[in-house]
Formats: structure tokens, sequence, C-alpha cells
């Protein structure tokens, strides 16, 4: 069953002209964050979009969850367009979709005590009284492993390290039991021997609750890990889509391929031919005609300036964008 | 042949806490032209460890007893005065963030520039110049870009300015700390081999100080790991990654996904110790699955194993 349907999604952000750019030109400048992007994601399935920094995954991400306004396309969840509803028809979905951010330091009111931050959704949702609300997040603190629960219910954030924060973060994500989650980097800020703990964490919600997740990173190792389908995106687009081990093993798109011969890896000999990129990103204000990747391609043609490669299916659930194919 | 040698290093911070023993007893020599990976989590002393051998220690931290020998020469034992002809000019230092570590306000160019002159006072301006445009274009910059300000640079090309500062005054030692972490894995890549590349062609060594296991594994010779001050295990990095023998080498190993393997990740049970007051015994005790009696009453030896040094009871006799 699928849960979320994305179609043809965009969001421009416009770009502040300076004084004098107002007075000499009239044109509009705009970031194409995300441009003209669709996926569908089924129940229980973790999706990841995995890319560079400014590709437009985090937006994507902000979008479906309605923090963003989309300029024009279509958000389907359960069902229901939430493409331009309001905030009173979004407040009783916020129940059913929840995000966890990346920075755990940032996403939690300094002045709360943790357990309140995790019991605060019930009383907000009006699911319980305040009292069995406290009663719930002791539970929820608990499972996210915060023992004892009665002690870390009355801790500030700024007395916990990173990765228990982060633990906390997810408990209030999880405590309206959703049905749907968007993790945004969850572990890019945590230490390495503890990022391990938080994906088992997410991935024991994940089963217990049949979760379904859009995951969000920059980093391939965690996207192979936890995803059962990856979408690599680049400037806004989605340039590749597939099954986690197929993407991997057998990646179509250049960009895709760079990617994959950049990572590190501690097993090198597993590493195919080198796709080395000319240059650097482009900006997003401005992006190449075409297919974005073309003058940074290695296998650029004539038809790769002047048309831009739509996303063409090649079997086992695989999905590319680029002219060669 | 040997480079530097440290011996016994111990490397402590006077906080209002208490004494944080950053780096403590820490023994690590490091050969000729090779790329060490120095490997541990935050608040393992590896950081430490590199701003010591540079000398550029904040305040707070005292070197309180060892050596670090270069080229026969104590560098504890140097005044201020003589340190700095070596720093820069025989050892220099790439930061993670090129943006607080290049002048904000002067030109690139002139940045280089003036660190030629700074240490070859009989070189001309012009001289110096044409070094500055030879090691930006040896870097990957067009020497157009002399004339740039840092903040007209991408993320990617002011890592290859500050790679360049480093490399201009062809040093003996590099000393990366955290050099690609802001970057995205593509540019990381990309300054890596241009690491390699140097490493190569001037025959340099270079001290990689990361996070990460996995680009240590791939772009070093030789990997050291760092875990609550101590040095743990210390190898040739394929070694290292096919057959660790330290249990928290083994547990890092364990613990972080790797895109070209399939596999269950394993946590390592536990957090790090708080450094002001560290564990009795073997610091990785408390969260090691192969813990014995005496791990926790007395600090494990250091022992060569088939030419891999690791401090752990399992192999001590």
């Amino acid at each position: 069953m699928t849960v979320l349907t994305v179609l043809n999604l965009k969001k421009y952000f416009p770009l502040q002209k300076s004084f004098i750019e107002q007075l000499i030109t009239r044109k509009k400048l705009t970031v194409k964050a995300v441009d003209n992007i669709s996926f569908k994601i089924s129940e229980g399935e973790v999706f990841s979009l995995v890319g560079e920094s400014g590709c437009g995954k985090t937006t994507t991400g902000r979008l479906i969850v309605r923090l963003e306004k989309p300029d024009s396309g279509r958000i389907v969840f359960e069902g229901q367009d939430i493409t331009f509803a309001n905030e009173k028809l979004l407040r009783p979905l916020r129940r059913k979709m929840q995000i966890i951010f990346q920075d755990p330091y940032a996403s939690l009111n300094p002045r709360m005590t943790v357990g309140d931050a995790i019991a605060e959704p019930l009383v907000i949702h009006g699911i319980m009284s305040k009292k069995e609300a406290k009663e719930e997040a002791l539970k929820m603190l608990e499972s996210v492993g915060l023992t004892p629960s009665v002690t870390f219910y009355k801790a500030f954030p700024h007395q916990l390290s990173g990765g228990q924060r982060q633990r906390v973060v997810i408990a209030r994500a999880m405590i309206l039991k959703p049905k749907f989650i968007v993790a945004d980097e969850p572990v890019s800020m945590i230490d390495v021997s503890l990022r391990a703990s938080i994906l088992k964490l997410l991935m024991k919600f994940k089963n217990i609750y049949n979760l379904t997740m859009l995951f969000i990173t920059h980093d391939l190792a965690v996207a192979r890990l936890i995803s059962n389908t990856i979408a690599v995106m680049y400037l806004g687009k989605i340039v590749e889509m597939a099954p986690v081990d197929e993407l991997v093993e057998n990646p179509l798109h250049p960009y895709t391929k760079a990617l994959l011969s950049s990572v590190p890896t501690i097993v090198p000999q597993m590493k195919r031919e080198k796709v080395v990129l000319k240059g650097d990103v482009p900006s997003p204000i401005n992006p190449p005609s075409g297919c974005r990747l073309h003058p940074r391609c290695p296998l650029a043609m004539g038809k790769c300036v002047k048309e831009e490669p739509q996303l063409k299916y090649v079997g086992n659930g695989h999905y590319v964008a680029c002219h060669l194919v | 042949m040997t480079l530097l040698e440290i011996r016994n290093l111990k490397v402590y911070y006077y906080t209002r806490r208490g004494v944080v023993k950053a780096v403590d007893d820490v023994s690590i020599s490091l050969d000729r032209g090779e790329m060490v990976g120095l490997v541990g989590e935050s608040g393992s002393g590896k950081s430490t460890l590199g701003l010591s051998i540079i000398r550029v220690l904040p305040h707070q931290a005292k070197v309180v007893s060892g050596s670090i020998v270069f080229e026969g020469i104590d560098l504890l034992k140097l005044s201020e005065k003589e340190m700095r002809k070596i720093r820069g000019k025989e050892i220099s230092m790439v930061f993670q963030d090129p943006l607080t570590s290049l002048d904000p306000l002067q030109k690139i160019g002139d940045q280089l520039i003036e660190t030629v002159l700074e240490h070859e006072r009989n070189l001309s301006r012009k001289e110096a110049c044409e070094i500055a445009k030879k090691t930006l274009q040896d870097v990957g910059i067009p020497s157009e870009r002399m004339d740039n300000y840092p903040h007209q640079l991408s993320g990617g090309q002011r890592q290859r300015v500050m790679i360049a500062l480093a490399t201009i005054l062809k040093p003996k030692l590099i000393i990366a700390d955290e050099p690609t972490t802001a970057l995205d894995v593509i540019v990381q890549d990309r300054i890596m081999d241009l690491l390699a590349s140097l490493k190569k062609e001037l025959k340099v060594t270079v001290l990689l100080i990361t996070h990460d296991l996995a680009l240590a594994a791939e772009k070093s010779d030789k990997i050291a790991v760092m875990y609550a001050g101590h040095l743990y295990e210390y190898g040739a990095s394929k070694d290292i990654v096919s057959k660790p023998l330290h249990p928290y080498t083994q547990g890092l190993i364990d613990s972080i996904p790797d895109v070209f393997v399939k596999k269950e990740i394993r946590e390592i049970k536990g957090h790090p110790p708080d450094l002001v007051n560290p564990p009795k015994g073997c610091r990785f005790h408390p969260r090691c699955p192969l813990r014995m009696d005496v791990c926790s009453v007395k600090e494990p030896p250091i022992v060569n194993v088939d030419g891999r040094l690791v401090r752990c009871w399992l192999y001590a006799q």
C-alpha cells in the first residue's frame, strides 16, 4: 500500500536582490531547491534521499511534512492531498507524520525537562491528561534506552550527551505512534561508536510500528544499511532511484557512479572504476541547461546540453534520468 | 626510516573540573613518506596529539612528560623562536575548517607569498610570487585565483589553498586534522587524492587525523587507533581492517556501516569515559566484551604482535 505519493513537486526560493540589482533588473532570481520530483513510498518502506549538500534533499523532507509550502506538484499522504492544506487541516495529520532533525542540540527546548518535552505532544493533541502523558513519557524513555527513566525525565537537555539528546528527539517523535517519519540526517552529528545504537533504535521502532520512513542522508553507507530504496538527488532533481542493492551493485547514472566511487570503504577492492566529475557543483540559482550534470559529466553528449533527460524505467525497480541509458 | 618519534607523551588539560588526561603515555613513530591515519572518536586525544607535535596547544594544556623527536631533535626542548623556524617550514598543518584558518581580509596569493617570505628571507617578492603560483597550480587552482579572497572560493577550493599553504615550503611532515570532514564525499575524495599525490611527489609524511576509519583504511598506509587518551593499536591499514586485534578496533569496525558490504552493525555498549577520572586499568575495560579480571586492575602493556603494536591484556603474557 502506498503511504506517500509525491508528484512533480517543485519549490523555488526567491533570492533577495541587492538595491542596485533591483534597479537594473526586473528578473526574479530563484534557487531551484526542488525541481519537479516524483516518487512513492509504500507502507513499511524506508526510502532514502541521498546527495551532496544543496541538492534539495532536506527541502524535500520539509515540504512533505509541510513545514514549507510547495510551489506546485502534489503530495498525497494516505490518500489525502496535503499539497496546499492549511494548518487546520494539517493538525490531525501531524500526529501521523513526524520529523527528526539533524541537530539534537537545536531541536530541544533548553528550558524544558526532557520528560516534559516528550509528553508535550500528547497533551497538545489532546490525547491524554498531563498525568497520563507523564506515565507514557516514562515508558517511552525506557524504550529509547534512557534509564532510569525517572532520573532522565527530570533532566534538562544540556545535561545530556549528543547521543542521549537524539534519543530524546526520537522518543518525542515516536510518542504519538506516527505512521510516517522523516529522519533528516539523524546520525550525522553523533559520534561514530554511538551512531550504530541510534540507527538500531530507529530500526527497532520501524519494526515494532511498521513505520514508513523518509530517510535523508549524505552518507551512502548509512543509506545502504537502513533503506529499502534509494533515490539520488543532484541540484534539485532525482537522477536515479532503485532498490538499495540494485543501486549499489548496478549504478547507471554517472553521478551515482561518481558518488559510489568516492565513498570511503574498508573494502576498497570492491570499488568499481573511478568516475571523476569535472569542477564543483554549480549554483542552483542558474542551473545548467539540459541534464544538470552535463558540464561535469565525463560522458556528456550534444543531446545532454539541450534536452533534459526524464526518469526512465529500466527494470528491477530501477529508474534513471540519463540519455546514455 | 623514522622521521618522527613520540615517546611516552603525556598532555594534560588543566580545567576547573580537574585535570583532563587527553593524551596519556602515547608512543608512536612515523616513517618518512608514509601516510598514517590517526583514528579516534571526539575526545580520544587525537587532535591534542597533533597540536602537541607542532606545539600550538591551547593555554590550558601542558605537556607533562615525554619527548617528540623530529629528525633527531626533541621539539619539546626547543625555544619558541627555534620552533617558529620548524613550524610551516619543516612541519605544517591543515585544519578542518579552511574558512577560519585563512585570513578573510587578505588575498590568497598574498597569504601564500607572505608564508614564503617569512621563512625564506633572501627571496624577492617576485620570486615568492612565482613559487606561490606554482604551488597553487600543483593543488589544482589556476594562478588567476591569486587575487581572490577566501570567501570567493568554494569549500573544496579553500581546502586546496590550505594544502598549498601547508606544502609551499616543502615540509617533511604535514599534520592534517580532519581535512575533509566539512566537505561532501566527491570533494573529499579529490582532496584525499591530492594529499596522496603530494605525498608521493614531495615524499612528505602525512599524519591524517580523522574520525572516519573507512577513510583512513582506504587512504593511509598505517592506522593508529586512539581511545580515551591512549594509543591502543598501530599497524598496517589493511591488516588492521582485515584482522583487528584490539577489541575496541574490532568494535569500531563492527559499528560502522559500509556501502559495499551488507552487514549487521553492532554498537559498542556504553560511553567513552570522562578523562578527568578515567577508569583504572585499561580505559576500554568497562565497554569491552572480552574483559578479564586483570583489565580493571592494571594498565595493559604495549605488545608487538607480528609487527603490529597493540595495548591489550589479551596479547600480553
